[in-house]
């Protein structure tokens, strides 16, 4: 997972991130780094910067392709999502997300 | 005899007996039973309600299930219709009385003998059920283990999970000895010779030729330190020749650079160009080639069904050996196609959003159907979707591990199911995310603080903005929380031990760790409602249950979760197990208690209901 340095984490977060998750989330984010990075480079984009957070709270996010994820987000682009969102990445359940 | 031909000739015999395990005929025999016993409560209540009924009977009907005399009835049916229907002034004899009364003895008689025939009848089909279910299991581990050891490219050693199989035809009396022989040695022989073949046992291949063999198909340096990163579960498992089929059919296709690099992998390693080529050309005829599914290898694997996968799953893990070497095994095999797709269409069916073309949701797909069903029995029963739709749900939910125990857990910190709040229907995840230690933290912030004052160190300020947040320190990983040292392994099991007594401890509750043991065993998700009948549960319902509440029992000032007590003493009960003890291991079971607590709990559960509520301020 040391591909994920370039997203602002430091070794202590990716040692964070990796006794929080499961092995099979461990697993998936480890074998898909393009897909991975595409669904982080969108989070960023769109200012959610919390990454290390809504990776241990959703990693189930990350099986998912990236255009799935910004389609179900944009539907609710007319709200606060994304700020709810930068709070706290358990706000994903409030889109069936 | 070979060892597969042994196998297949005791499948054939089991599908022989299994054909003259015909109940069938048994069934329609009690069918044709239950009829005549109907007739005959007929005849017995017309008969007894008013003797000249008699004299409408046909001695058909009556000679079909006792001997009677023919001359004698018509005689009696003569007598009745004279005084009953010509209105003469005649009687029956006494004898001609006894001759009814005697009809219907005899009647009452066969009844209960046919009643007793049926109960033979019922009790054989029983047994041929019972029988048959277990032929059918014989015959699938056979026809598994069969499949192994016919198939050319499985080099893998018989387990003992295949001795247990084969436990099947040894322990069989009519099972020749000389069959017996042949088969110990057989398996013998047949070990040696996998052996031989196994290359993945005896050889490693270099690394650098296998990335010679990668450049050859010109991938670039990003693959290569890929395969590095995974050179040694890399070597020990590579057949090269194998990977080159696999790589020129996928190049032929157009396809080679569709594949993620993981997938690439775990597919070379664990498959060969016949399952791909078959599973290319049936995704082709499908039409469904879509890009999501080049980076799900198992889809490329020819995983089993998955009680199969089970089986064979536990052998590939060697003593010792270190998971990071089997990581794209483990990638490989979590789920086949056919397993995927169902999960699809049934949780589509529910009104969820997953999809495999599309990409979406697709941990949940992934998830075995069991785990999936199990989730959902359990969501039902803690009341998800009735506060809640179930298409509005977080699709990820269903792919959680032991929601029941979590959900007890958090009603019992009051996240969930509480007057004040039900934080957890809104925010599910909760149930995968909450740490264990914030259990036992929160357990004690609930006992040392009011209601307001607890819900306030809960949730962030967002909370007076009716936006619900967990305070940050407990959906991250804070190494201080409330004034609580919590960062390391450590500091936890100390706030644990400084804190909280051990109710798994036999000490505290006698038996305590063989319930845990049959608890954790049966994993029970639901409950047998004559539970409610126990004498031990009504006290609690009566004295405890919350009103308007069916998750809470509130004891004092604790709130426990109904359902896990129900859940927990009903799996006891099963086993036989239905004392006072066996009651409190089910109602302090995952708490987190001081002693005070604990023994407070334990009076009034040992007590029947004499305990007396605290004081009530608290939560």
């Amino acid at each position: 997972m040391d591909y994920l340095i370039k997203y602002n984490l430091t070794n202590e977060d990716i040692k964070d991130i990796t006794n929080s998750i499961n092995e099979e989330d461990r697993l998936e984010i480890e074998m898909n780094e393009e897909r991975i990075s595409s669904i982080l480079n969108y989070f960023f984009s769109i200012g959610l910067t919390n990454i290390k957070d809504i990776i241990i709270t959703k990693p189930n996010l990350f099986y998912d392709d990236v255009n799935s994820i910004k389609m179900r987000i944009e539907k609710y682009s007319n709200t606060n999502i994304i700020e709810l969102l930068k709070e706290d990445p358990l706000n994903f359940d409030l889109i069936g997300m | 005899m070979i060892l597969a031909e042994i196998i297949k000739s005791k499948v054939d015999d089991l599908y022989k007996t299994y054909n003259n395990l015909n109940f069938e005929a048994n069934k329609e025999k009690i069918e044709s039973l239950k009829e005549d016993i109907n007739k005959l409560a007929t005849l017995i209540e017309t008969i007894s309600k008013d003797i000249k009924n008699i004299k409408d009977i046909s001695y058909q009907d009556i000679s079909k299930y006792i001997s009677i005399n023919e001359v004698d009835l018509k005689n009696i049916q003569l007598v009745l219709k004279a005084k009953y229907e010509f209105n003469l002034s005649v009687d029956l004899t006494t004898t001609q009385l006894e001759v009814i009364k005697k009809i219907l003895e005899e009647l009452v008689e066969k009844k209960n003998i046919l009643t007793e025939t049926i109960k033979k009848e019922e009790e054989i089909v029983s047994k041929n059920k019972e029988e048959s279910s277990s032929i059918e299991d014989n015959i699938l581990n056979l026809e598994y283990l069969y499949e192994k050891v016919n198939n050319p490219e499985d080099y893998s050693l018989l387990n003992l999970e295949d001795f247990e199989t084969l436990s099947i035809i040894f322990e069989d009396k009519d099972t020749s000895s000389k069959v017996k022989i042949d088969l110990l040695s057989s398996v013998i022989e047949y070990n040696e010779t996998i052996e031989k073949q196994n290359k993945k046992i005896l050889s490693t291949t270099d690394i650098e030729e296998v990335k010679e063999c990668f450049r050859s198909f010109d991938f670039k340096e990003d693959m290569l330190k890929f395969i590095d990163r995974n050179k040694e579960e890399i070597s020990r498992n590579i057949d090269l020749s194998n990977t080159r089929e696999i790589l020129t059919f996928l190049q032929s296709k157009n396809i080679l650079d569709k594949f993620s690099k993981g997938a690439l992998l775990a597919i070379v390693l664990y498959s060969n160009e016949s399952t791909v080529s078959k599973r290319y050309e049936d995704l082709k005829e499908r039409k469904a080639l879509l890009t999501p599914l080049f980076e799900i290898p198992s889809i490329w694997v020819n995983n089993l069904p998955k009680k199969v996968r089970v089986r064979h799953k536990s052998s590939s893990k060697n003593k010792g050996e270190n998971n990071n070497y089997n990581r794209l095994r483990g990638y490989a095999s979590k789920i086949s196609y056919e397993e995927m797709i169902s999960n699809e269409q049934y949780l589509t069916s529910m009104g969820l959003n997953v999809s495999i073309s599309d990409k979406t949701n697709i941990k949940v797909l992934e998830t075995p159907r069991e785990k999936i069903d199990e989730n959902l029995n359990s969501y039902k029963l803690y009341g998800f979707f009735d506060s809640r739709d179930m298409s509005t749900l977080p699709p990820s939910m269903f792919s959680f591990s032991k929601v029941a125990d979590k959900c007890d857990k958090l009603i019992e910190i009051g996240l969930l199911h509480n007057t004040n709040n039900n934080y957890t229907i809104t925010f599910p995840t909760i149930i995968n995310t909450m740490r264990e230690e914030n259990f036992a933290l929160l357990s004690k912030l609930k006992r040392e603080n009011n209601k307001d004052e607890y819900y306030n160190l809960v949730f962030s300020q967002y909370y007076k903005r009716n936006i619900q947040s967990l305070n940050r320190c407990l959906t991250t990983k804070c190494s201080k929380k409330f004034g609580y040292n919590l960062g390391t392994i450590e500091e936890i099991e100390t706030f644990k031990q400084e804190n909280f007594m051990d109710q798994t401890d036999n000490k505290y509750i006698p038996n305590a760790s063989k319930y845990e043991e049959i608890l954790t065993k049966e994993n029970p998700i639901t409950y047998q409602d004559a539970i409610l009948t126990d004498e031990k549960i009504r006290v609690l319902e009566e004295q405890y249950r919350v009103d308007n509440n069916p998750y809470q029992y509130k004891i004092g000032n604790e709130i426990i979760s109904r359902l896990k007590v129900l859940r927990c003493y009903s799996s006891l009960k099963e086993k036989g197990i239905s004392d006072d003890n066996a009651l409190l291991y089910s109602v302090t079971r995952g708490m987190y208690l001081d002693e005070k607590t604990f023994n407070m709990l334990k009076i009034a559960v040992k007590g029947r209901g004499e305990y007396i509520n605290g004081l009530s301020n608290k939560i």
